[in-house]
């Protein structure tokens, strides 16, 4: 549980295009939503729909997000040290 | 006349659920029924997202009242049952209307707190048989000593201890409203247990999905009332009971319980594990049947070892709450259902409890709490 991979805000932009997360540290990022489609951890592994987008989010318990996407995949849990992954590769 | 594909027709210039695909081959239309110019249609969805889907009902209602022939249009959202977190969901929502709230939104349905309990905690060990009950519910009454409003729930649905350890053989009745259960009340402690509602000794054999949903009515569909702290006693391991806990509500700390033998330390590990990979606090581990010490010589045994809690704690960075000795009353109180700290709270043995509940509330209040969540905002 390294301090600095916790999230302060996940804030779904642009219709859904985008999702902008904010970490305790202050580092911000924006990360598309076709490429955190893209890295779903879900053993789930339909291709995503062109033109993906963030329809829905919510927190699961102290450690994951998950995101429902307007191709209808939900199942992948991100936990907040994929979140920082990500965030930091953009 | 119209009919019903006429309406079908209509909907084809509405987008379904996923914001693309036209209502009719989404799938998503449960049922639609016309009568002298009345329609009603429902569209099922998934209940996370009703408000979402609301423009999207509204717009179909127009499109059918739009027809020529049309009296009157009813479109309806029905709740999709689409797994096994889906059904207390649904409950959920009916229950926003129960209460008579109008409007009322289904709530996200998961991480939320719930409303009244301030701190859940898990009392879980890596295997059974380390005495995690008898902790739980002593640990609970302890807490209870020092002052706080304590609840139990015993989530080990395939082995519920609480009803023998507290000694209940009643049934919890219907809270007014008839909508919640009411939890029983002993010794200052709300409790619930499935044992309850169930025959002791009959089995409970389910498949995990019901497990899932029995512990999330527990939570959410049980009149707790104001608690400070409500003890889980888990079910031993980490299986789908655990992660449900971990996932379902914010959980502010983990309590470890094991023996001190090596067999036992390493499934202790496992559970510390589990729970920093979910991002649960570890309040600690508690070392139980740490020492015997003999009625008749007062020679003291170490049958288990002694002090490898203590060790695995710290290589592990994680506080050590304290040792519980192996004892005859501490066995008798609880198969006798009159628990050690309720029942001789100045004996040394309740003592060992009581200092356990100072530390695990000290590391509650003061020590590393559960973080925030982050803030959700959807623009």
């Amino acid at each position: 549980m390294a301090n600095e991979t916790w999230p302060t805000e996940l804030r779904v932009r642009e219709k859904g295009r985008v999702l902008q997360v904010t970490f305790e540290d202050g580092l911000a990022a924006s990360i598309s939503a076709e490429r955190l489609r893209a890295a779903s951890p879900s053993a789930d592994k339909s291709p995503p729909g062109a033109g993906v987008t963030i329809i829905d989010l919510e927190t699961i318990g102290n450690y994951a997000a998950r995101f429902t996407y307007s191709d209808g995949h939900s199942t992948g849990l991100y936990s907040w040290d994929l979140l920082r992954k990500l965030a930091a590769e953009s | 006349m119209v009919g019903k594909d006429d309406i079908l027709t209509a909907l084809a210039a509405v987008p379904g659920p996923d914001g693309k695909t036209p209502l009719p081959q989404s799938g998503a239309i449960d049922g639609v029924t016309v009568r002298d110019g009345k329609a009603f249609v429902a569209i099922k969805i998934n209940p996370r997202h009703a408000k979402a889907m609301e423009v999207m009902r509204a717009e179909a209602e127009a499109k059918i009242k739009a027809l020529p022939g049309v009296v009157s249009a009813l479109v309806t959202l029905t709740a999709e049952n689409e797994g096994p977190t889906a059904a207390p969901q649904a409950h959920a929502h009916g229950h926003a209307h129960g209460h008579g709230a109008p409007g009322a939104r289904p709530q996200p349905p998961n991480a939320r707190p719930i409303p009244g309990i301030d701190k859940v905690i898990a009392v879980a060990s890596g295997k059974g048989g380390v005495g995690k009950s008898t902790t739980a519910c002593n640990l609970a009454l302890g807490l209870a000593r020092l002052g706080l409003r304590v609840g139990v729930l015993d989530a080990d649905v395939f082995g519920p201890s609480m009803p023998r350890l507290f000694g209940i053989t009643g049934k919890p009745e219907l809270a007014a409203g008839g909508q919640k259960l009411k939890p029983i009340e002993k010794f200052g402690v709300k409790v619930i247990s499935i044992g309850f509602l169930v025959e002791e000794g009959s089995a409970v054999v389910w498949r995990g999905p019901m497990v899932m949903s029995a512990l999330t009515q527990f939570l959410r569909e049980v009149e707790w009332g104001d608690l400070d702290v409500l003890v889980v006693d888990m079910p031993p391991g980490t299986g789908d009971a655990q992660l449900t806990m971990a996932q379902t509500v914010p959980l502010a700390g983990a309590v470890i319980v094991s023996t001190p033998q090596d067999l036992s330390l390493i499934d202790a590990r496992r559970g510390v594990t589990m729970f920093r990979q979910v991002n649960v606090p570890l309040l600690g581990v508690v070392e139980n049947m740490s020492y015997f010490v003999c009625p008749h010589c007062g020679g003291r045994s170490d049958i288990f070892a002694h002090g490898g809690a203590r060790h695995e704690a710290e290589a592990q960075g994680t506080p050590f709450l304290g040792e519980i000795p192996l004892d005859l009353r501490i066995r008798e109180t609880s198969d006798g259902g009159a628990p050690i700290v309720a029942s001789a709270p100045d004996s040394p043995q309740a003592k060992a409890y009581l200092d356990l509940a100072a530390r695990v509330r000290a590391s509650l209040y003061e020590g590393q709490s559960a973080r925030a969540a982050p803030r959700i905002v959807i623009e």
